[in-house]
């Protein structure tokens, strides 16, 4: 097998999606873990575009379609996500008023 | 993210708790990238699939063809799922939690946004035509109005105000609901639930992409808002100054 470009992508969004997951399972923190499933969506995504490569000359759309309603759909559920941590920062900083300043 | 390591038990000691998750984590990749690199006799895709029904889709671009016609059911959900994130982040602001973000003011980005908005606009419009026959379509134009949206709400801009306050949530459920009762209504003619074909398909197609993609643009821009509507009203009587910096 001939080392080639679609292979280097395919891998390298695998290899981004298992750094992600680690990231998700390691991270004590929320904002981490929030980045961590970004770069594990961006893997997907990118596995996904070079798999619609890859057999024969026709590019295989679904992917392709897969990846752009994909991309929008992470936004929504990060910001949403995003949200959650905010409101549980509120709760722990009024719970505590002390540890305030301690930044999120 | 300062105080990052306040719960962390000390370097050392963990390294080596680390070291179970991270055989796994690698036996994992492995895996991956063995069914990867020698897939089943499944992994033909759908391309030929979908080139024989082209002709059937209503549009030339395949993308287009796949997201709006042939799997238009997944497209659907989707536009929900947006919808849905914008309930979350609404229902979860609290008027008197969050520290208001300081509007980031300026004459750079108020003169950047009355040079880049509306050219915004005119790409997001050509990539929603261009979507029909080339790449493009109702997402790429939502993101990039979803771009200019996010770039007005940075300083509050008084561009803002061009759209109507009440117009907000049934400008986001437009493309959703629309979308739904096209499929509808393509059930009152006949066919299955989101099922269009080739004389009237390019037309339905071509609506749907303008109602989604301005819906999706209102969602992104909402979600970066991140305030509902009504209570912001509530607070703009209370305290005026505070009601800058989000969306209105």
């Amino acid at each position: 097998m001939t080392v080639s470009p679609a292979l280097i992508y395919g891998l390298t969004g695998l290899a981004l999606f298992v750094i992600g997951l680690a990231g998700l399972l390691l991270c004590p923190q929320l904002l981490r873990k929030i980045l961590a499933v970004n770069v594990m969506a961006s893997g997907v995504f990118l596995f996904l575009v070079t798999i619609a490569h890859g057999s024969g000359a026709l590019i295989d759309p679904v992917p392709q379609a897969m990846v752009l309603t994909g991309i929008v759909v992470s936004v929504s559920s990060t910001a949403a996500a995003l949200a959650l941590l905010c409101r549980i920062r509120e709760n722990a900083d009024r719970r505590d008023p002390s540890q305030q300043k301690g930044g999120r | 993210m300062k105080k990052g390591g306040k719960g962390r038990t000390p370097r050392d000691n963990r390294g080596w708790r680390l070291l179970p998750v991270m055989a796994l984590l690698l036996l994992f990749l492995a895996a991956l990238a063995r069914a990867y690199l020698f897939p089943g006799a499944s992994a033909a895709g759908l391309a030929a699939r979908v080139d024989a029904s082209l002709a059937a889709g209503g549009v030339g671009s395949r993308v287009t063809a796949v997201l709006l016609n042939f799997r238009a059911y997944d497209t659907l959900l989707e536009c929900f799922v947006l919808l849905l994130g914008v309930m979350v982040v609404w229902s979860l602001w609290r008027p008197d939690g969050a520290k208001s973000r300081e509007p980031a003011a300026g004459a750079i980005l108020a003169s950047l946004e009355r040079l880049l908005v509306p050219l915004m606009i005119m790409v997001g419009s050509y990539l929603l035509w261009a979507g029909s026959d080339r790449a493009g379509g109702a997402f790429q134009a939502g993101a990039i109005l979803g771009g200019a949206g996010v770039l007005l709400l940075l300083d509050s801009s008084p561009l803002l105000k061009v759209f109507p306050k009440r117009g907000l949530v049934p400008g986001l459920c437009l493309g959703p609901l629309f979308f739904l009762s096209v499929g509808i209504a393509a059930m009152a003619w006949g066919g299955n639930f989101l099922e269009y074909r080739s004389p009237e398909a390019s037309l339905i197609i071509i609506a749907l992409e303008g109602a989604a993609a301005f819906s999706i643009g209102l969602c992104l821009a909402a979600l970066f808002g991140g305030r509902p509507p009504e209570r912001q009203a509530e607070d703009g009587r209370d305290q005026p100054s505070r009601n800058q910096g989000e969306f209105r």
